[in-house]
């Protein structure tokens, strides 16, 4: 379980730590629509080189992004080889009943690879980089217009900082649970796919029952402390906008037209 | 089951920017039908070494020897540690959350049927597990999720308990339970250790150590500080104090009255030896 590294905030102080997460969260979404504007060498070039530069500023290893790979890699292949094997065009090299290797799957499969990678490392990126309670504040900030129009955004960031919240400890009741049920026989690795399934049961039962427990708990620890949504609440951790936030958001605005550009030639 | 550890090392996420070392170079000696209580401050690599003993985790390293046919590490798809598993009975602290079937009995049968063992079979040894904890009969067929805390603690042990394993790691089994509970757990396990069982004990509660445990265990932060009676721990309060543990309460007041003057060759620590050096004025032991 503790192998996700998704959404594992890694401590830090670097100038990707400092920024604003909502710069980080809003340049991770607009980076990965720019990515299906890609369609040549030198704009995965470029998307390369500012991935690279988000990671140096980081000064997070770059293994630890590689292994942000390994849980996907298998769907990735599985991703490219499809593209790689059924996909027509004008040059076919190969063929063979509905197998067709094409000059067009090739280039196609090589992309979509590139986008896989470009997607996981900006995202890995953002969650390395920030922590989730961050995250959660950033998005409260951005939907905050949508209060106009009688949203509860408050109360959405609320339940998604609290979500964001309780996933490691949600995790280490599931490790805790494993275990125990692990020492009473249960294995969750071994033989067929049904017995696997089978074996999930005296782990998800338990993981509701204590899930519901905690939530209850929580509901009233929130009242007994007097709990109150709204406007009037002021914030722990208020956001501050920097001048490289700014700097950053040009960044990536002129990023757009270099992309289009690019795509051009 | 004899269990011998020899320089064991564990690294908790090794090769992850999140590693962390957690046992470094630990050595012990296990005999059969000992008790043992593994103590030490929190984070002290307490829990490591107790999911070692039945393979939930394997040594980085060092080996550990369980009995005569486990030696680990092992690699889990070469040899079984179904066996091993069933030797070493594993209740973790605050078991209760292990519970999930529809009634007591059937919870108590789940440890053994995994096992292979036959309905029947499974039953005999819930319900003897079942007794041996004090669940009584009426409470089988109800639902553990509408027990008592107490209660469900009991039915959690009963699970472990029916696999009928030779050495039984208990990690805080009393923590959260009123003094009566505490007690009654406690007796039961010194009960199944005087007919045979092995049992090893990580706690913070001195007390317990000193009325139950044959020798201690001291871990500080993933190695092993020493290993002695429960009679030899208590007398070095500085040592004590040094790795945040306590005394018991009989020890601390015998101290206090040998510090006002109290001829006192030995410091006590059960009421039992206190009363001893009260009536005959001298050694505890004779």
């Amino acid at each position: 379980m503790n192998k996700m590294l998704l959404g594992r905030y890694v401590p830090g102080n670097s100038f990707m730590h400092r920024l604003d997460p909502r710069v980080k969260l809003l340049a991770s979404i607009y980076f990965i629509i720019l990515i299906f504007l890609c369609n040549n060498v030198w704009t995965y070039g470029v998307m390369f080189l500012v991935v690279a530069l988000g990671i140096t500023l980081s000064k997070i290893k770059w293994s630890t992004f590689f292994k942000g790979l390994k849980p996907v890699i298998g769907l990735i292949l599985f991703t490219v080889l499809l593209q790689l094997l059924f996909s027509g065009g004008s040059e076919i090299y190969f063929q063979w009943g509905m197998i067709t290797i094409s000059k067009e799957g090739i280039q196609n499969a090589i992309f979509i690879f590139l986008r896989f990678v470009l997607i996981i490392f900006i995202s890995t990126l953002l969650t390395l980089s920030t922590p989730s309670i961050a995250i959660a504040d950033a998005c409260e900030s951005l939907l905050r217009p949508l209060e106009k129009l009688h949203v509860p955004v408050h109360e959405f960031a609320l339940m998604l900082s609290i979500a964001l919240r309780f996933v490691p400890t949600l995790m280490d009741e599931t490790d805790k649970i494993m275990d125990a049920q692990r020492a009473r026989g249960v294995e969750f690795d071994q033989g067929s796919l049904f017995q696997r399934i089978k074996a999930m049961v005296p782990l998800l039962i338990p993981l509701f029952v204590s899930s519901f427990n905690r939530a209850e708990e929580l509901a009233d620890a929130m009242e007994a402390r007097c709990y109150q949504g709204g406007d009037q609440r002021t914030k722990y951790r208020a956001l501050h906008w920097q001048t490289k936030d700014t700097w950053t958001i040009i960044f990536f605005i002129l990023l757009c037209p270099l992309i289009l550009w690019l795509g051009r030639l | 089951m004899d269990v011998h550890g020899k320089q064991i090392g564990y690294v908790y996420q090794k090769n992850t920017p999140f590693a962390q070392g957690a046992l470094h170079n630990v050595s012990f000696d296990i005999q059969d039908g000992d008790f043992v209580a593994i103590v030490g401050h929190t984070g002290s690599g307490k829990s490591t070494l107790v999911k070692m003993l039945n393979g939930l985790l394997q040594p980085d390293e060092g080996t550990l020897e369980l009995g005569t046919d486990y030696q680990l590490p092992v690699d889990p798809k070469q040899v079984s540690l179904r066996t091993l598993r069933q030797k070493v009975g594993l209740v973790f602290q605050f078991p209760e959350a292990q519970l999930f079937e529809e009634t007591v009995l059937k919870d108590v049968m789940f440890g053994p049927k995994n096992f292979g063992l036959s309905e029947e079979e499974a039953k005999k040894q819930a319900q003897q597990a079942l007794e041996k904890v004090g669940i009584h009969e009426e409470l089988y067929d109800r639902s553990p999720f509408e027990l008592s805390g107490g209660q469900m603690r009991r039915v959690a042990i009963a699970g472990i308990l029916s696999l009928n394993p030779e050495v039984l790691v208990l990690d805080e089994p009393a923590a959260g339970l009123d003094p009566w509970g505490h007690q009654e757990m406690m007796e039961l396990f010194q009960t199944l250790n005087e007919s045979g069982m092995t049992i090893l004990l990580v706690t913070h509660d001195m007390e317990d150590v000193s009325q139950y445990a044959k020798k201690v265990i001291v871990m500080d932060q993933g190695e092993k500080i020493t290993e002695m009676t429960p009679q030899q721990l208590f007398q070095d309060q500085e040592f004590l104090q040094n790795y945040h543990l306590d005394e018991p309460v009989v020890t601390q007041f015998a101290r206090q009255l040998k510090e006002w003057g109290m001829p006192m060759p030995q410091l006590p620590i059960t009421l039992e030896e206190f009363r001893t050096i009260l009536t005959k004025g001298g050694e505890p032991h004779e």
